[in-house]
């Protein structure tokens, strides 16, 4: 009786994937033609992305999605979207952005939390064609958003910035029982928000239809 | 021919809206403003902007000069805003610091050893004094026998250029002392005391390439106690003067400060003294040091570093290189570094070569939010060797009961990028510790 209790929840633990909280959600639909996929983007630090939203300073989301065919792992769709919010200081507004693939305003409004909610909720981001989803076939749908990426360039640059060897010390370091303090401060380079979400499996018939 | 009329017509109409779109888009910077630094002086903050007031804002610059305030370690949130300037168009680049505590412990020294019962101090550094930027580091470590202090000053950044100012005063004021073998009493062999001041100038000579020119003038005044015939220590009796000139240069390309992964660094670095320069000793030194990453499994690393030094002439026993200095733990023998030049311990082996390679596997660790950024475990396998320079020119051999016989040694231990500082437990200090007194 507990063998099975215990199969059952290694079982529960290796089916449930990614757990999302109740700010978070992947939705996926569809019309005659195309496939959409809609999120609801939860991330860790939101005071912060608050605060930087009315900073003037263009924030940036970029989406990657993938899709491949559950079977034999092959991919069948993959794509990267860029989406940004930039407070306008001289118009008193906040802007939406969909590079698709070239920067168009998707977005206006003076309200910062509705500015905030749209940001986070991309809705019907246009994936396949929906005839290329076959349907004896299921998929796997893997979402991969980055809130405020830094350029690896960025990253690079400071790096060096840093490396730089202890100021006029010559000869080998001091060994202590504690080691040593070093005397440098290292920002957190991981500045990156990465946010993973997946749809284990899902089969094109089981995809809801919008009007 | 109305066709082609059209065209102009359109072209003629899109040119104007396509430059007055162009024009809408450039934001320029009229202002910098800096808020929130009580400390540090607002000059030492715009010298780490890489932007310029009347020039077109560009976002990239701004995230690069966040970052490059962070790492000064100055401030512990940087938050970049834009307002309105004087007309549309212009903005002032709103730079909000939050100052931390500059002032951290550099070195905590605590030991004991069967010729000085105790030793104690340590090190505290303030990387920006008077809201300069400047880098001030005092210490001192209290022994049985032994005084150590030291002082070092240093201006990273002079007037904003890439040459750098830097001044270290040392005092040693040091009983010598060794252990009998036969008898097991303690031996003083010496009393000295040494105080020198260096001058430092290092030159960025580009991103990854520093140069570094050292004089240093000391004052030593000897006194012997007890001289061992087969291995006296090279120091002039009474008082004596000691002047060197120095250059080093390094390239470092490796990828990360704290837990690099990939890249390498090299250092070559050769000092000489000599009566030209109104020194009582006469000596060249040489040291090459070469550190090489290899990436291994998820973001685990091997480590390979290599070390080597030669002195030619006749340096001061503590010019030369100490044998605990090159050896990690050995199992019976102590290899206790040295604190600031000081021995602390029985061993009074003072060789003029010095090789050394090690291999070491690290593997990252835990962090802990706000406290620890990063760390990792680490394991170091060392092949070390000192040995005197006649020994490979006339072939000699020394007495095996005088060498460390296994040139292998071991170091476990643990590595954290913490809010104050990095911190670094070592096994094998620990252990040689332990060995020596006990």
């Amino acid at each position: 009786m507990m063998k099975r209790y215990l199969v059952s929840f290694v079982i529960f633990f290796l089916l449930s994937g990614t757990v999302y909280t109740s700010d978070e959600s992947v939705t996926v639909s569809k019309d005659n033609e195309t496939v959409f996929l809609s999120l609801k983007i939860g991330i860790k630090n939101s005071k912060e992305l608050v605060k930087r939203l009315s900073s003037g300073l263009s924030n940036k989301i970029v989406i990657s999605v993938q899709i491949r065919d559950k079977k034999n792992n092959n991919p069948v769709f993959g794509r990267e979207y860029i989406y940004e919010a930039v407070y306008d200081v001289w118009d008193e507004k906040y802007r939406l952005y969909s590079f698709d693939p070239h920067k168009k305003p998707v977005f206006e409004t003076q309200d910062r939390d509705e500015a905030y909610r749209k940001f986070l909720n991309p809705e019907k981001i246009r994936l396949c064609e929906a005839k290329s989803l076959l349907p004896d076939s299921n998929y796997n749908i893997r979402v991969r958003v980055v809130v405020n990426p830094v350029s690896k360039d960025i990253i690079e640059k400071i790096k060096e910035y840093l490396a730089d060897p202890e100021m006029g010390n010559k000869g080998s370091p001091t060994r202590t029982i504690f080691g040593s303090f070093a005397n440098a401060f290292i920002p957190d380079l991981n500045t990156e928000n990465i946010i993973k979400y997946e749809i284990k499996s899902i089969n094109i018939s089981e995809i809801p239809v919008i009007k | 021919m109305a066709k082609y009329l059209v065209l102009i017509v359109f072209v003629l109409f899109q040119l104007p809206l396509a430059a007055f779109s162009e024009e809408e888009d450039i934001v320029i910077v009229e202002k910098i403003i800096i808020r929130g630094n009580s400390k540090t002086d607002t000059s030492i903050v715009k010298r780490h902007i890489p932007i310029r007031e009347k020039e077109p804002l560009d976002e990239y610059k701004v995230e690069f000069a966040r970052l490059k305030l962070l790492s000064t370690g100055f401030f512990s949130d940087v938050f970049i805003r834009v307002e309105k300037g004087s007309q549309k168009g212009m903005v002032n680049l709103v730079f909000e610091v939050k100052e931390r505590g500059t002032l951290f412990l550099d070195e905590i020294h605590l030991g004991l050893s069967s010729v000085n019962s105790y030793w104690a101090g340590l090190s505290l550094t303030d990387s920006n004094l008077l809201g300069r930027g400047y880098r001030l580091s005092a210490g001192a470590v209290y022994g049985e026998h032994f005084l150590t202090s030291r002082l070092k000053f240093m201006n990273p950044s002079v007037f904003g250029s890439n040459h750098r100012l830097g001044l270290e005063i040392l005092y040693n004021d040091v009983s010598e002392r060794t252990v009998d073998k036969e008898t097991n009493d303690v031996i003083e062999l010496l009393q000295y005391r040494r105080l020198s001041g260096t001058f430092i100038h290092g030159l960025k000579l580009d991103d990854f390439i520093y140069g570094y020119f050292y004089y240093t003038f000391e004052g030593i005044d000897a006194k012997f106690i007890n001289r061992m015939e087969d291995n006296p220590l090279d120091v002039k009796s009474g008082r004596s003067y000691l002047s060197s000139l120095s250059v080093g240069i390094s390239k470092d390309k490796r990828n990360d400060v704290f837990m690099p992964n990939r890249g390498y660094m090299v250092s070559v670095y050769y000092e000489i003294a000599n009566g030209l320069i109104f020194s009582d000793y006469e000596y060249a030194k040489l040291n090459a040091e070469f550190e090489y990453l290899i990436p291994a499994f998820k973001d685990q690393a091997f480590k390979l570093r290599m070390l080597a030094g030669s002195i030619q002439g006749g340096a001061p026993f503590f010019k030369k290189f100490f044998v605990g200095d090159y050896f990690y733990f050995v199992y019976g023998k102590t290899t206790l570094p040295r604190v600031w030049g000081v021995n602390t311990g029985d061993v009074i082996k003072y060789k003029t070569v010095a090789m050394m390679g090690e291999l070491s596997y690290a593997i990252p660790a835990f962090t802990v939010k706000d406290f620890i950024y990063k760390s990792f475990f680490y394991f170091t396998v060392a092949a070390s060797h000192t040995a005197a320079i006649e020994e490979f020119s006339r072939e000699e051999k020394v007495k095996a009961t005088e060498e460390i016989i296994t040139p292998v040694s071991f170091d476990l231990g643990f590595k954290a990028d913490t809010e104050y500082g990095i911190l670094k437990f070592s096994m094998a200090y620990f252990l040689d510790v332990f060995i020596d007194k006990f």
